[in-house]
């Protein structure tokens, strides 16, 4: 018996003393660095890492709630943000507070640049991995380029205890670094993946040329082109001409068709799924529908940019002054009418009929009717609680500006949080905005006939009439911007147009205004504009979007942005 | 580096030193072990013929007929002497017949029978043959001259029948024990004899019997030194008499006092340094979060959780059936070094109930309770949520007016309930009881052979919902069995499995909050004709039980075997090995559908069937995991005094390892939701989804103490722990934890003798070196990335690598350095207790990922966890208690209180805008608050002010700390408290007068704030009442609260309130049935009772309970808003029967 225990118990010791690499273990929950760089497969998932880096817009909400395009978040359009709070306005903002984010992929992409030589891929299969990852750092820059201003150019890998001073470069050098990698990127890029290619969406030449007339364009603007350099004008004109000369491009004929599937119009886009998908047909489809009308309507058209929308007969239902156009044939209390064909694409209106086999079979019609028995002396509705289902008093999540948006959203799918996901594609370039870049460049360059006749092909697929020949000088330039704001709503253009236009000081002081429609005993509609949100006077620091606080209080020597304390 | 290898290797040489002793000792053993012929050996005949004959003859005389060898000292066979007359009997017999009356121990060893007195004479010697599971008579009969019967009964120091208890006739092996009642019956030969009376806990006695006695009632004393108090420490326990430690420990008794269902919350105020915060009482996520002394680290502050030896997941202390709990003791000093790298933030130790010795007992309890939330906050009605939010519209300049006068005035008067109706969502959506109750059995007996506890438990907690399938339920068995292979060798098997069941609704509770405290009171919950609508978004709490469901099984199940062996040639020496396997299985089934809510219709009058859009199809993912833990455990134990000299010395070795693997699969598109495997599900590609991964973790470890007292007065204590993990880089994977303690126990001092008042006076000293490697992030010395889905191209997912945290090749463990001074005394016999002990504590090598000196423009992934904090904690914990009896009145109370400050001495911090903001020099978690002037009330005010923008009469004024002229987030400043407590107290009150008894224990904090995260008002949410009450209105413009619509920060002085509170935290009144009436059912016990938790409250935070807001999903997350499932106030009734 002792004996039996004896043993036992040097078993035991034996067992316990002999293992001397018992704590040498590796963890089974990820793939450690030496791994990924001896094997192709794993190298070619690192460059798939990257591209998430480049911010689109469809996180939760379009663009336009930043902007004068929609009634949106309180903080943003009171010029509430600053230092302390952009951190605030990463992610569900589509990143305009994109700096921590764009220097953790910037850091990705140098490891990548500098790892690869030494790795395990073929000496032949390097280059097209380099050239896409060379595109991406680009992209990356241009974003913080358009956000910040010049920023530092980082090509060190740093490490844990390394400090080195942070200072920003100027627009310039930002701008010819980013040319330099988009440069050596277009080597090895293949022009151009089909629509219908597995591929679509990654790095081609033809993004790098559509990227880099986005760029040109903007450095050619007035907020950065302070001198007005005409050359700067020729290179943006030159670089979008060159995409538009590729030729393989075309406008697709309907313009709402453009946003819903990858299609020839897209230069580069990004693709989802209807099982790893956005949720923007989610999120911005008002309560009637399901949705969460952009989180309680904080991410609706606003009575602003609706009236922007012209006439079918091409002309502006309103007066620069704000008056109504009489000529124009808008009517304020019939305003829907007779409004050019993109407004009816683009925008949720009153009386609009759009998905009816979702909605309560009682109420097909798009309705956000205030039920009143009248109006007393000084104007004020007397109100019944008959109202129109759409109407927010109804519903939290229904648009508290009366309108809601159209574009990118699938006719077709459910609409649905948990429904995996949307696959509209968010389009960064398509040849759409390359002609009205090009219009732009050649206007400034005074080449105003080319300027028409590239405003008038996005017109004509539009359904418009051509812009007046007799349109010249400034009548024109703010024609040009107008269609560009039209074209191009929710594509996250507006945001950097008004402040690269310098126009900003005045479109961005406008209050956000909805309208009421009240509805009398008779059946008649009365249309009151309201204002939602009082907008205070511009302050130039806004042109630029702040750093952190707490990254300028790091003392690391990274510069605020400008006018921002 | 180098310096820490050779340290390492340094130990472990000597690590090995000691086995290989270790080894050589046993080696030795197994030389002189027999052969397995041990049995035959006894069984051998022999033959004896002797009268009044020397022992040492009568041995000699059996070493040759039976060729055997004894074995023993001289002084254990001198002056005894043998008589007995056997023939032809097995050795064994003729060796009990001998050597029994003499009260010596015999055991073999190879051909040598060892020769031992009996360590253990109070109690009768079993028959080494016969099982003796009973305390029947278990002795064989002399034949003794049987001449009369005596009976009598034993009681207790109350009067009380003891059952079990031993009975000898002296100079003899005849002995019985005493039956259930305490009653006995003996055969006792004539004349004049004496009865030894023995029972473990009370000292014996012996009663002469006069020549004609026929009859005896004894009763026994308790046996003081007996009851002296054990503590249970790291790997043994010890006397709280000669403890050096700074260590608290509640019995289980206390802990079942309490009707609430977890454990952890069962602990607060009772364990005096331990801060135990519930934050939620949501059933089944209930824990509380317990730091012992405070906050010493920003770190990780999780104790190490040890149950019966060794250590086991933290989240398992809530969920132990409190019935099984024969204690919980808190090492809080350098007597938790023992536990090395896992010690700094202090050790819980659970111990479970074993079999004591006796008859069975079976033990039945069963409770009733009923819950509530102990407060739930109160919002604005329809009215006045319309009123707030018109003058928000005013205030921020918007032309139309949400509500019109006319519909204020629908809402005032009810009229139109299906369109302007004035919901109460609290009152529509949560029940105002719940039920729950518990139910045990335990069966608890042995011999001394074998011993047992058996527990087996359930409990059954319901959610506080209307329409909410929220529900805990708990089933746990346990079996500790210990077994006495002989004399030598004890084995311990210790199984206890448990099923926890929690069921919720798809959604969570926090959105399921929301729904209710934010949702406007404008809208219905239900139609006048009791059709549920929408609610806010459509996700109406009452929907919830349509959603589908999060169903949660865990099925833990934890075995340990041990075995403990006397080393039988070196007294004192014992060899414990322990080897723990433990086993998590875990499966949760999530399932979702649509629902539908109802809508009424203005314009048709009809009520119509919307579908919600909240979840597009049912669908289900099901989630399986499980982990395991492995212990091996081996030490050496060794135990001597020699003359005033005692020493007590243990060393030993363990290795544990955790490995797991889960996966989780899920399907959309179920054609029906009634069949809900996997199988039923959508079937193509897009409907199906899977994940999984595995780990695996080792740790390595080397530990020993030596204690020495001088006549148990002066003592003395080293412990160490040389403790290897390999999270971290390869040369800082071993660490070495010392602790050390010394105690004086001054009233044993001669000149303490006069001091009749003082019963018992100790000082102590401790100092300790402990760490914590508690980190999310293992392994951070590795580059690593993990894989998932990262993008798509041409509408097809692919895989991508993301970069884990940046490696970190230089960290480790985080050290604490941890200084106890302690006095315990005892006056006028008990009737004062004092202990006080003072702390200091300086944590360094905080691990924690950099904040902030860090610029991002590094591009630096998630940052590693690095050594990089140094926190400073110190504070003192106070028990008075008092015990006293007047008349039948048995009463005591027992008060503590526990002071712990923390603060930030040194941390990565870049000073922030300003020193008034910096966080070093404040305790952790401090918050930035804004300072704040009260309301502005005129314009002037306003002008006359450096202001914000937006800044309107009535709104809360910002101060501009700084004085820059501006306000902005420099004008924050950081706040010297927290929202943990830096004092808790707790006191404990009962008594007991004849069959009735009483319990009262009152709990509470101190110096800690509480920002009410409910200051919107006017906004699209429901608001909180007091928040709206009194408000600045141009109609009220002394209103003490800011406009409705206006800028309120949360955390501000304004909204800083102070979290104080004593609240009742258990009553308990019982009564115990009388013992004739049971006797005649065949009761021993049956007491019913009723108690109380959590029954009220004082505190200056009114509205909403005051001791914080946590989410039952991470125990050490706080909820800054009203959003949380609210502590609970549970009424509760009980029985306990025992037969």
């Amino acid at each position: 018996m002792n004996r039996k225990i004896f043993i036992l118990l040097a078993m035991l010791i034996s067992l316990g003393s002999c293992n001397d690499n018992y704590l040498d273990i590796t963890p089974l929950d990820r793939i450690v660095d030496e791994q990924v760089w001896k094997d192709e497969n794993l190298v070619g998932l690192y460059v798939n890492g990257l591209y998430d880096g480049v911010p689109h817009g469809f996180n939760t909400h379009s663009w336009s709630k930043l902007t004068d395009e929609a009634y949106g978040d309180q903080t943003w359009l009171t010029g509430g943000w600053n230092p302390d709070n952009i951190n605030s306005f990463g992610e569900g903002n589509n990143y305009i507070d994109y700096y921590k984010r764009a220097y953790q992929y910037i850091r990705r992409c140098n490891i990548f640049l500098a790892e690869i030589g030494k790795s395990a891929v073929p000496a032949a299969n390097q280059p097209a991995l380099i050239a896409q990852v060379k595109f991406v750092r680009a992209f990356i820059y241009a974003n913080l380029l358009w956000r910040y201003g010049g920023m530092p150019i980082v090509e060190d890998i740093y490490d844990l205890q390394d400090r080195d001073k942070i200072a920003r470069s100027t627009y310039q050098q930002v701008l010819d670094y980013i040319l330099k990698d988009l440069n050596e990127a277009s080597a090895a890029l293949p022009d151009r993946y089909a629509a219908t290619n597995a591929n679509f969406g990654r790095a081609t030449k033809h993004a790098a040329l559509a990227l880099k007339s986005r760029l040109l364009l903007y450095a050619a603007s007035s907020l950065i082109n302070t001198t007005n350099d005409k050359a700067k004008w020729q290179a943006a004109a030159d670089a979008a001409k060159a995409v538009i000369n590729l030729g393989v491009y075309k406008l697709v004929d309907r313009y709402e068709n453009t946003f819903l599937s990858v299609n020839d119009e897209i230069i580069f886009g990004r693709t989802f799924n209807s099982t790893n998908g956005h949720l923007y047909t989610f999120t911005n489809t008002n309560g009637v529908y399901g949705g969460w009308g952009g989180f309680g309507g904080r991410n609706c058209p606003s009575q602003n940019f609706i009236n922007q929308y012209e006439m079918a007969n091409g002309m502006l239902p309103f007066n620069a002054d704000g008056t109504v156009n009489a000529a124009s044939g808008y009517d304020p209390q019939n305003p829907y009418v007779n409004r050019e064909p993109r407004f009816y694409q683009t925008i949720i209106f009153h009386g609009d009929t759009f998905r009816p086999e979702v909605r309560p079979a009682a109420a097909p019609k798009y309705d956000v009717t205030l039920g009143v028995t009248g109006f007393d002396a000084s104007g004020k509705p007397t109100l019944t609680n008959v109202n129109g289902i759409d109407n927010p008093k109804l519903n939290g999540d229904n648009s508290l500006t009366s309108y809601n948006w159209k574009k990118f959203i699938d006719r077709n799918l459910p609409i649905s949080r948990s429904n995996g996901g949307y696959p509209q594609p968010w389009i960064f370039f398509r040849l759409g905005e390359i002609y009205l870049n090009y219009a732009e460049a050649a206007f400034e360059l005074g080449n105003e006939a080319e300027a028409r006749t590239y405003t008038n092909l996005i017109r004509k697929r539009a359904g418009l009439p051509n812009l007046p020949e007799t349109l010249s000088g400034q009548e024109l330039r703010d024609r040009i911007r107008h269609e560009r704001q039209i074209e191009l709503v929710g594509e996250g253009h507006r945001f950097f147009d008004v402040r690269r236009w310098k126009i900003a000081p005045v479109t961005e002081s406008q209050h956000i205004k909805g309208v009421d429609i009240y509805k009398l005993p008779d059946g008649s509609l009365r249309y009151v504009d309201k204002i939602l949100i009082e907008r205070p006077v511009w302050n130039d620091k806004f042109y630029w979007v702040p750093i952190p606080r707490s990254e300028i209080n790091k003392g690391a020597g990274l510069a605020q942005s400008p006018l921002w304390d | 580096m180098k310096k820490k290898i050779i340290k390492r290797n340094l130990i472990a040489f000597l690590m090995k030193i000691s086995v290989i002793m270790l080894l050589i000792v046993l080696g030795a053993g197994i030389t002189y072990g027999r052969s397995g012929l041990a049995q035959e050996l006894l069984k051998r005949t022999v033959t004896i013929d002797a009268e009044q004959r020397d022992l040492k003859s009568v041995l000699n005389q059996l070493e040759k007929s039976a060729k055997v060898r004894f074995s023993y000292v001289p002084t254990l066979v001198r002056d005894q002497k043998v008589s007995l007359t056997m023939h032809n009997q097995p050795l064994e017999e003729v060796l009990v017949k001998i050597l029994r009356p003499l009260r010596i121990q015999y055991s073999v060893s190879g051909n040598y029978i060892i020769l031992n007195r009996d360590s253990n004479s109070n109690k009768p010697i079993p028959t080494p043959s016969s099982s003796s599971s009973t305390n029947e008579t278990t002795f064989v009969e002399e034949i003794l001259p049987v001449d009369r019967t005596v009976s009598g009964k034993v009681v207790d120091e109350k009067g009380v029948g003891l059952p079990g208890v031993n009975i000898l006739l002296k100079g003899t092996t005849r002995g019985m024990s005493t039956n259930a009642d305490g009653n006995f019956q003996m055969t006792v030969p004539d004349g004049v004899q004496t009865l030894v009376f023995s029972f473990v806990g009370y000292l014996p006695k012996e009663a002469a019997l006069s020549a004609q006695q026929t009859s005896l009632n004894i009763q026994l004393e308790v046996d003081q030194k007996a009851l002296e108090e054990v503590v249970v420490v790291g790997y043994g326990v010890q006397k709280k008499s000669t403890l050096t430690g700074s260590v608290v420990s509640v019995s289980g008794k206390d802990i079942v006092k309490s009707p609430a269902v977890n454990v952890t919350n069962s602990l607060q105020g009772r364990l005096p340094g331990v801060i135990a915060t519930n934050r939620t009482g949501e059933p089944g996520r209930d824990d509380a979060q317990i730091l012992i002394r405070g906050r010493s680290t920003f770190g990780n502050n999780q104790p190490l959780l040890v149950i019966d030896g060794v250590p086991r997941p933290t989240e398992g202390l809530g969920r132990i059936d409190p019935q099984s709990i024969e204690s919980i003791t808190v090492l809080k000093d350098g007597a938790a070094a023992i536990y090395g790298a896992r010690a700094a933030n202090g050790v819980i130790l659970v111990e479970t109930k074993r079999g004591v010795e006796g008859k069975p007992r079976f033990d039945f309890s069963y409770n009733q309770g009923f819950s509530q939330p102990t407060r739930i906050l109160k919002l604005t009605d329809a009215v006045e949520h319309a009123l707030a939010r018109n003058e928000a519209a005013v205030r921020n300049g918007m032309t139309t007016m949400p509500f019109s006068n006319a519909e204020i005035e629908l809402f005032r008067n009810g009229s139109d309930p299906n369109l302007y109706p004035n919901t109460d969502w609290v009152k529509e959506t949560l029940k105002p009881w719940t039920p729950q109750n518990k139910m045990n059995l335990t069966i608890n007996g042995g011999s001394q052979r074998v011993l047992y506890f058996f527990n087996v438990g359930m409990l059954n907690q319901d959610g506080h919902f209307v329409n909410n399938p929220t529900n805990y339920k708990q089933y746990e068995v346990r079996a500790n069995i210990d077994a006495n292979i002989n004399s030598n060798m004890r084995v311990s098997l210790n199984i206890a499995g448990r099923l926890e069941k929690r069921m919720y609704p798809s959604t969570g509770t926090w959105v399921n909050f929301v729904n209710i405290l934010s949702a406007l009171p404008t809208i219905p919950a239900r139609y006048p004709n009791g059709l549920i609508a929408a609610g806010r978004l459509g996700e109406n709490p009452l929907l919830r039980d349509q959603v589908g469901y999060l169903s949660q099984e865990r099925l833990p199940i934890q075995s340990t075997l041990s075995a403990q062996y006397k080393v039988p040639f070196i007294k004192g020496m014992t060899v414990d090995a322990s080897y723990s396997f433990d086993f998590t299985h875990d499966f949760n089934k999530t399932f979702q559908k649509p629902y539908s809510y109802w809508q009424y219709v203005p314009a048709t009058q009809d009520y119509i069937n919307v579908k919600s859009t909240f979840y597009a199809n049912p669908s289900v993912q099901d989630y399986f995991g499980r982990v395991f833990a492995q212990t091996y455990n081996l030490r050496l134990g060794y135990a001597k005094t020699i003359g005033s000299h005692s020493i007590d010395a243990m060393v030993g070795a363990e290795r544990a390892q955790n490995s797991g693997n889960n996966f989780s699969a899920s399907r959309r598109n179920f054609p029906t939701t009634t069949l809900l495997d996997l199988n039923f599900g959508g079937s193509s590609l897009s409907d199906l989804g899977n994940s999984g991964s595995s780990f695996l973790t080792r740790r390595d470890n080397y530990f020993g103490r030596a204690g020495y007292n001088y006549k148990e007065k002066y003592l003395a204590e080293f412990l160490f722990r040389y403790d290897g993990s390999p999270i971290f880089p390869e040369d800082k994977r071993y660490g070495f934890f010392p602790g050390a303690s010394v105690g004086w126990v001054v009233s044993q001092e001669p000149f303490m003798s006069s001091l009749s008042s003082v019963d018992r006076l100790k000082v102590r000293a401790s100092y300790g070196e402990l760490g914590n490697d508690n980190i999310s992030d293992a392994y951070a010395y590795l580059r690593t990335y993990s894989i998932g889905r990262s993008y798509n191209f041409g509408g097809v997912d692919v895989l991508g690598l993301s970069p884990g945290v940046l490696p970190n090749q230089n960290y480790t463990w985080e050290v604490l350095k941890t200084i106890n001074l302690g006095l315990e005394a005892s006056l006028w016999k008990s009737k004062l207790g004092i202990e006080f002990d003072i702390f200091s504590q300086k944590r360094s090598s905080i691990l924690a990922a950099r904040q902030l000196s860090i610029s991002d423009t590094y591009g630096f992934s998630a940052l590693p966890p690095e050594n990089i904090g140094k926190v400073s904690n110190y504070g003192f914990e106070l028990i008075l208690s008092h015990r006293n009896n007047i008349g039948g009145l048995n009463y005591s109370a027992k008060g503590n209180i526990s002071f712990a400050r923390n603060k930030y001495v040194y941390f990565d911090e870049v000073p922030k805008a300003a020193e008034y903001q910096n966080q070093t020099g404040k305790p952790i978690g401090a918050p930035l608050i804004w300072a704040t002037g009260g309301i502005y009330r005129t314009q002037e005010e306003i002008d006359n002010s450096v202001h914000l923008p937006t800044a309107r009469v009535g709104d809360v004024i910002y101060l501009d700390y700084n004085g820059d002229g501006v306000i902005n987030n420099n004008d924050q400043y950081r706040l010297n408290k927290s929202e943990t407590p830096e004092i808790v107290f707790g006191m404990d009150m009962s008594a007991n007068y004849k069959d009735f008894d009483l319990n009262l224990f009152f709990q509470g904090q101190g110096n800690a704030v509480y920002f009410p995260g409910i200051t919107g008002l006017g906004g699209a949410s429901n608001s909180a009442a007091f928040r709206a009450k009194d408000r600045w209105t141009p109609e009220n413009p002394n209103g003490s609260m800011p406009r409705s619509g206006g800028n309120f920060p949360q955390m501000s002085e304004f909204n800083m309130y102070k979290a104080t509170f004593v609240r009742l935290k258990t009553l308990e009144i019982g009564y115990r049935l009388p013992q004739k009436l049971l006797s005649k059912v065949g009761l021993s016990n049956l007491r019913v009772y009723t108690n109380a938790f959590n029954l009220f409250t004082l505190s200056s935070v009114s509205f909403m309970d005051p001791e914080g807001r946590g989410d039952g999903a991470d125990l050490n997350s706080t909820r800054t808003d009203a959003n949380y499932y609210p502590q609970l106030k549970v009424f509760n009734f009980g029985v306990n029967l025992s037969f």
